[in-house]
């Protein structure tokens, strides 16, 4: 793709890439799964509700995660920005403890929504690694981070208690804070 | 900890099972056609990553390191990782052997029902958008294309006629590649101009669809379904004899309402989506999907293509092959989907090319199965000490526009209708309507709920009149050993009824509840706390089913099943299965698997009774309470007869003498047999091995109030060794999966004739108390604490039915106060509905600190019960008592209780 056609350059699980004018207006969740072949990230309301198609992105590259909704962003509001799915847990072949914490604690059912918990707690853990937080604060952030999201199997509790058993260690200060992070590349933007 | 193996987890060329085990049916009109279900492997790859701690481990896979314990769910890995398992993820592109070009279909849906569709069009499309092809009423008709799957309503609404149903397609775009179709889907999607229409009138014709119910018992004269050969002659003359004594015995306190429930869609998180590509050479349909019932989707699919002049006829011997993904999520509403032959319908009309058919959330809202909207009535006649004489009750449940299982579903809330409780007389009668509303169908609980409301809001009414406490009165009235259903049939389990009410009435929550009561009233909130019992049937009425185990040269077991996942757990528990026999969990499941186990050519056909592979009940669908009891004991009968067949022979011989099959243990992955030095698993399975003992099997059974029981003989246990007698009703065994040799069946014994009129008669009881608040100057409901006590049998994997409970008062909640489709012009049969409107339990909506008591097996029990949708059932009824009790008395009838309803309850 030349220059000139791509619009729209940002990064997916910290690999470059280049969208075409044509793409700009296309949701995230949609480019995911047509052009990169990442289907980890799911598409179940459309319409930003329901949160299953949650990603993390970093506005900057030393920027804390945040939650983005993947299906009703479209790829020009994501210009620059490093955009983190499901598929980049699991560095070096090793679960992350969230991902070891969901199944230890049969946290999720027909896991279709299970891509957007982790990717939203996975924000709230690095958000929890850089504030000072009250261990007595620690569920109302798991509500206020995870608990738009829908999950029609499981009635919740597990999520919450795998997070919950993730994030204390972080919040008394016990935990490294490499053990729950993304990375943070220090690649640039590619010319695609 | 967690090592993931490079290479092991990702879905590769070989995702596909290339093992297929074809099989052969008659369709309708006498045409044979070969037809393929597989399983994708690729849905449990992440086991296979697991090999090298499975060999250090006992030979236990990781995700159950101990036999028959789980770790984590077996198809826990894929779903953290975000691998490709459900039919969404997949692209024409993921299967080597397929065509890469994909085309992609949208529906001209039709919004009202009220109107002739006059027209059509898709002219607002400029030129570069225009679709490829376009399929209607018309271009079916021309291609002699028939219905499938059951359905007796055209595919399309054919002009100048008025829609059968919200949502019914006039047509079919289909678009030669995403970019397109992505641009003309910002031009279609909700746009007025594409169908024109002319104002009929807004009163709809309704009928029923048949069959309707009438269940009608009266013990004083011995009168029953099961216990009346008349019956069919004499119920209706008794039932008007207990309406009658119902109105006018002066002795009896009567308690009566009506009740009205509201549709409710299933809201599985994935809408339904699947690939079809009509291969023309070979003139084979190929489908992918993530569907309930993929035996039946198949036959329907095949059912379409069946016309002798058929434009796109399919080859007799390999005709279809369906590839069965995991749902993302079910819970009823996959099961026998019309999206299915739909999909399969379409697939010729992409020109060679694989077609993609993803529904947006909006059109799952507009035409996906949903709990139906039900009105019903009920009237309970007690004697002045509370206990209950009689029961009359009615259910009338919209099945809007197709039949599929709605009148099914109505005949189940009649026969629940007794709950947990002994009626010496009742009337209960259930019909499904056929109208042009939404599309009703199965949906968990399948009928209970309805019923549960009903008789459980009813006697908390009668307890106060009484001044009893509910818990006594329903104490008074309870199901015993002795008792029998509203069809007559007898109470074969030890319900745990009274220890369900023991415990419940003595936990703190029901205890303190006017305590509580008070110190909320000084926060200005009203509480409440209601009971509810449920008595949720699990199974049909006569069920069959297959399962089967696969030995692999490494020594790891292979599951495989019909059986579908919705995240209910059921790969799981089938997955400890093989341990009771064997010692050792399963290292991955094939689930879907119809096409191995329907390769045996069983029949269930009552002219085929003498033939040596006539079974009582053929395989069905896969309701989630189908899993814990029935799907479980195939899978672990199959374990036994790999042991009988395999492993007891290459234990003998590394003995050097005979053993018994009841003389082996399991220990770490060693055989211990007497004092003998243990055997190394690795050793057995080399002898199996190398002696080319069967290393694959299926066994069926048939359950109808209990399982028929065969009478086999097994070559490899010796000539002189007496036939065994199982659980079962066939078991074939052989070295690869394309040629197993059934295991000689010397006899089998049917349940008696009469069972077949038991209905279901397999409980899983479950009782709650359910706290709430409401805040009378806004009437926000708050449920703030959830107790429940199951009688689930023997547990297979607690964490998974604690889910199940939670996830149930989740659902319940969402059924009682949120959930709400209108079957109305303005409900999500216009295609404007998605979650902005429909508005199901959050994370904040439910009370986090929910109690689940599961009681241990009773007297003698050895089994698991179906508890997947039992769990659920008391919620609502409980939920309702404890408003009751929240608002001085005010019995709300109506679901859902929002709240306008309870400021008017408290004006």
């Amino acid at each position: 793709m030349s220059d000139k056609q791509s619009a729209v350059q940002f990064y997916v699980n910290d690999n470059p890439v280049s969208a075409s004018a044509d793409d700009a207006d296309m949701a995230l969740v949609d480019y995911l799964h047509e052009r990169q072949n990442l289907t980890g990230t799911k598409f179940c309301c459309g319409i930003g509700i329901c949160r299953a198609c949650t990603v993390a992105v970093r506005n900057q590259q030393s920027a804390p995660l945040e939650k983005l909704l993947s299906c009703s962003t479209p790829l020009s509001a994501i210009s620059g920005r490093r955009v983190y799915t499901v598929e980049s847990l699991a560095p070096n072949s090793h679960l992350t403890p969230l991902q070891q914490a969901f199944l230890k604690h049969f946290a999720f059912q027909c896991g279709y929504c299970t891509p957007g918990f982790l990717m939203a707690a996975t924000a709230l853990l690095e958000h929890l690694m850089i504030t000072q937080v009250k261990e007595s604060q620690l569920d109302g952030l798991i509500e206020q981070w995870v608990g738009g999201n829908i999950c029609r199997c499981t009635g919740y509790i597990r999520y919450i208690e795998a997070i919950r058993e993730v994030a204390l260690p972080i919040v008394r200060g016990v935990k490294p804070p490499s053990a729950v992070s993304l990375p943070r590349s220090t690649s640039e933007v590619g010319r695609g | 900890m967690w090592p993931l193996h490079k290479g092991d987890i990702l879905l590769g060329n070989e995702a596909v099972d290339h093992h297929k085990r074809r099989f052969i049916k008659t369709l309708a009109n006498g045409s044979a056609v070969g037809l393929t279900v597989t399983s994708l492997p690729a849905v449990l790859a992440g086991q296979s990553a697991e090999q090298e701690s499975l060999l250090s481990a006992g030979y236990q896979p990781a995700w159950a390191p101990e036999p028959g314990k789980a770790a984590y769910r077996i198809d826990g890995l894929p779903k953290v990782l975000g691998q490709k398992i459900y039919a969404r993820d997949f692209r024409a592109r993921d299967f080597p052997s397929w065509p890469d070009k994909e085309y992609i279909v949208h529906p001209l849906r039709c919004d009202r029902v009220d109107s002739q569709v006059v027209s059509y069009n898709y002219d607002c499309l400029p030129a570069n958008l225009q679709p490829v092809a376009v399929v209607d009423a018309e271009r079916l008709k021309a291609d002699n294309m028939s219905l499938g799957g059951g359905m007796s309503k055209p595919f399309f609404t054919q002009l100048n006629t008025i829609p059968e149903y919200y949502g019914q397609p006039v047509a079919l775009l289909i678009f030669s590649d995403f970019d397109i179709y992505r641009k003309a889907l910002k031009i279609l999607q909700f746009n007025k101009t594409c169908i024109e229409y002319a104002f009929v009138s807004t009163s709809q014709p309704v009928s029923d669809y048949a069959p309707n119910t009438h269940l009608v018992r009266d013990a004083s004269q011995h009168f029953s379904q099961v216990a009346s050969p008349d019956y069919a002659t004499r119920y209706s003359a008794i039932a008007n004899t207990i309406r009658s004594e119902i109105a006018n015995n002066k002795n009896w306190r009567i308690f009566e309402r009506s009740f009205r429930t509201q549709v409710m869609d299933p809201m599985f998180m994935e809408p339904e989506a699947g690939l079809a590509w009509y291969d023309a050479n070979n003139k084979k349909l190929h489908l992918l999907l993530g569907t309930q019932s993929p035996t039946g989707d198949i036959e329907g699919a095949a059912e379409i293509f069946s016309a002798p002049d058929c434009a796109f006829p399919l080859a007799s011997d390999d005709s279809v092959e369906l590839i069965s993904c995991y749902p993302g999520g079910g819970f009823g509403g996959r099961d026998k989907s019309y999206f299915t032959m739909y999909l399969a319908m379409a697939a010729p009309y992409a020109n060679g090319a694989v077609l993609r058919w993803s529904h947006t959330r909006f059109e799952q809202f507009q035409v996906g199965l949903k709990r139906h909207k039900t009105d019903f009535w009920e009237r309970l006649a007690f004697d002045r000490s509370g206990v209950i004489q009689a029961l009359d009750c009615d259910f009338t449940m919209n099945g809007g526009g197709r039949k599929n299982l709605s009148p099914y579903v109505a005949q189940l809330a009649a026969l629940s209708s007794f709950c947990a409780y002994d009626i010496p007389k009742a009337v209960a009668t259930a019909k499904a309507t056929n109208t042009r509303d939404i599309l009703g169908g199965s949906q968990r609980g399948f009928g209970g709920p309805q019923a549960f409301l009903a008789i459980e809001t009813l006697l908390d009414e009668a307890a106060a009149h009484f001044k009893q406490s509910p818990f006594e009165l329903r104490r008074k009235n309870l199901l015993t050993p002795s008792s029998h259903t509203i069809t007559g049939a007898p109470i074969t389990q030890d319900l745990q009824l009274t220890d369900i009410l023991d415990q419940l009435e003595s936990h703190s929550l029901w205890q303190a509840r006017r305590k509580r009561q008070r110190e909320y009233r000084r926060k200005g909130l009203r509480y409440g706390v209601g009971l509810a019992l449920s008595n949720e049937a699990y199974g049909t009425s006569g069920d069959g089913m297959f399962g089967g185990v696969q030995l692999n040269r490494d020594g790891t077991i292979t599951v495989r099943t019909p059986y579908i996942d919705m995240g209910n757990g059921a790969a799981t528990a089938l997955g400890l299965a093989p341990a009771t026999f064997l010692g050792l969990n399963a290292s991955a499941i094939k689930m879907g698997d119809a096409g191995y186990f329907d390769a045996l050519g069983l029949t269930s056909s009552s002219g085929d009774a003498g033939k040596s592979n006539y079974v009582l009940k053929g395989s069905g669908s896969a309701s989630a309470c189908l899993g814990a009891f029935y799907q479980y004991h195939v899978v672990e009968q199959a374990g036994l007869a790999l042991l009988l067949t395999s492993v007891v022979p290459a234990v003998a011989q590394l003995l050097g003498r005979e053993v018994l099959h009841t003389d082996l243990q399991w220990q770490d992955g060693y055989c211990i047999v007497g004092n003998q030095a243990p055997i190394d698993w690795r050793d057995i399975v080399d002898v199996i091995f190398a002696r080319q003992l069967p290393t694959y099997n299926a066994v069926h059974a048939s359950f109808v109030g209990q399982f028929a029981m065969g009478k086999f003989q097994f070559p490899s246990l010796g000539g002189d060794s007496p036939p065994l007698t199982l659980p079962l009703d066939y078991i074939a065994a052989g070295t690869d999966a394309k040629n197993l040799q059934s295991i000689r069946r010397l006899a089998v014994t049917n349940p008696p004739p009469q069972t077949a009129n038991y209905g279901r008669s397999t409980y899983a009881p479950c009782g709650a108390l359910v706290a709430v608040t409401v805040n009378p100057k806004s009437g926000e409901i708050n449920v703030r604490d959830c107790v429940s006590v199951l009688s689930a049998g023997k547990q297979h994997c607690t964490a998974l039915i604690s889910g199940q409970s939670q996830g149930g008062v989740a659902m319940a909640i969402g059924y009682t106060l949120l959930e709400n489709c209108p079957v109305s012009a303005d409900g999500p049969g216009n295609g404007l509905w998605n979650l902005n409107r429909y508005h199901l339990a959050k994370m904040a909506d439910v009370p986090k600190r929910q109690t689940l008591m599961i009681l241990p097996p009773g007297k003698g029990e050895t089994t698991a019960r179906g508890i997947a949708e039992a769990v659920m059932c008391p919620i609502p009824p409980a939920i309702l008592n404890a408003l009751a009790m929240a608002t001085r008395g005010h019995r709300f009838t109506e679901l859902p209780v929002k709240n306008n309803h309870i400021l008017e309850a408290l004006a």
